[in-house]
């Protein structure tokens, strides 16, 4: 052959070594759900006062949303998306596939009674969405172990103080929550997967990798 | 002297004709029942927007829950400005509440955090949104219900206009 030819053919290889790159970067894939930590063995309270342990979840996937309801602005959006994520496993008929846990990050204020009206408020369906209170211990075993910052910033003179400012907080003064803005979803062998960005979380993204989880195998 | 009294008696409408306020809501919120209201038949009013319940009597004394006097809610709005100068908003005012005062959310490396804001200007011929997530009046220490259907007054001041003063509607939460 020329060497005319032998050109043609390696500018023909190079072109379609270029597209199988191409293709390689763009082509969709699979979620790959890294492993980011465990739920820990803790036991805790639910909106009717019941035990619950964390534990009782394995089995099903987890959407787990952090928030405390004196929360004025943040935490009633996450609950929102809850709320939009539970309409839609439900409609896809993944509702007892799948649990919807929200916990308190302020249990000193967020009593299981004032879960249960927060609940009500959002229309939560308690079939498969629980609301979990418990002692300042218990829960600060779930948030260190979701690696959760949590801090109280009290409402003082008009002015919002941190408390690690702040000799002794005053005694009764309101108080707002500054706390990691995730939902956690967790597979059936009780591991974070995924840490869509709570109050910005696009809802359809987290149903899909939600039913992502739902198929994914025990072993992965 | 009978027209002055009407005047001063007068609903105060909006003060300010440069500066007028659209889409203004305000999240529901319902203040607890207590362990003495509850003992004394006291009743939750029956449309909370899902938030009725009367269960403080249950609080076990582990967590004393919410109490009267540290509900908060907040308030969303967009503010328009149709003048040709800009004006600063400054504060605000609500009956409603304990306090009422500017925030901003701000998510900062992934944690939601609230500012005060102590004013902020509204350009001529432009909008400043209030919405979840963003710029709200914080309503701290909620004095009654605010339920669905109502609607709460709020007081805008300026610094250059006349206050606004606004009659919110209260939604679902």
């Amino acid at each position: 052959m020329s060497r005319g030819v032998w050109l043609k053919l390696g500018v023909i290889l190079l072109i379609v070594a270029g597209a199988g790159l191409v293709y390689l970067l763009l082509a969709p894939r699979v979620q790959p759900f890294p492993v980011y930590m465990a739920l820990p063995r803790v036991s805790l309270t639910d909106q009717d006062g019941n035990v619950f342990d964390l534990s009782q979840t394995r089995g099903k996937v987890v959407v787990l949303s952090p928030i405390y309801t004196h929360c004025p602005d943040i935490c009633p959006l996450i609950t929102g998306k809850m709320r939009q994520i539970q309409t839609k496993i439900q409609s896809d008929g993944l509702g007892d596939r799948v649990r919807l846990v929200t916990f308190t990050v302020d249990p000193q204020r967020d009593s299981p009674e004032v879960l249960q009206r927060y609940a009500r408020a959002y229309d939560a369906g308690p079939e498969n969405w629980t609301f979990l209170s418990g002692s300042t211990d218990q829960i600060q075993v779930l948030i260190s172990a979701l690696g959760l910052y949590v801090e109280r910033v009290y409402s003082i003179d008009n002015t919002l103080v941190p408390e690690k400012a702040l000799t002794s907080p005053p005694a009764d003064s309101f108080y707002l929550v500054n706390h990691t803005d995730r939902i956690f979803l967790v597979d059936r062998q009780g591991r974070v997967r995924a840490l869509p960005p709570g109050s910005r979380a696009e809802v359809d993204e987290v149903v899909t990798q939600i039913e992502q989880l739902v198929r994914l195998p025990d072993e992965e | 002297m009978l027209g002055l009294v009407l005047t001063a008696c007068a609903p105060r409408a909006q003060a300010s004709a440069a500066l007028r306020v659209e889409n203004a809501w305000a999240r529901a919120a319902a203040i607890p029942v207590t362990g003495a209201q509850a003992a004394s038949g006291a009743e939750t009013p029956s449309d909370m927007g899902g938030m009725s319940g009367g269960m403080g009597a249950q609080t076990p004394p582990a967590s004393h829950g919410a109490m009267p006097g540290d509900v908060s809610s907040a308030v969303y709005f967009v503010i328009v400005n149709d003048g040709n100068a800009a004006d600063t908003l400054t504060g605000v005012d609500c009956a409603a509440a304990d306090r009422a005062s500017l925030h901003q959310t701000r998510i900062v490396n992934d944690v939601a955090e609230m500012v005060p804001v102590a004013s902020l200007v509204i350009p001529a011929h432009g909008r400043v949104e209030f919405q979840p997530g963003g710029y709200h009046v914080m309503l701290e220490g909620l004095k009654q219900d605010l339920t669905v259907g109502e609607t709460i007054r709020l007081s805008l001041r300026f610094e250059k206009g006349s206050p606004l003063v606004i009659d919110v509607p209260v939604r679902q939460p």
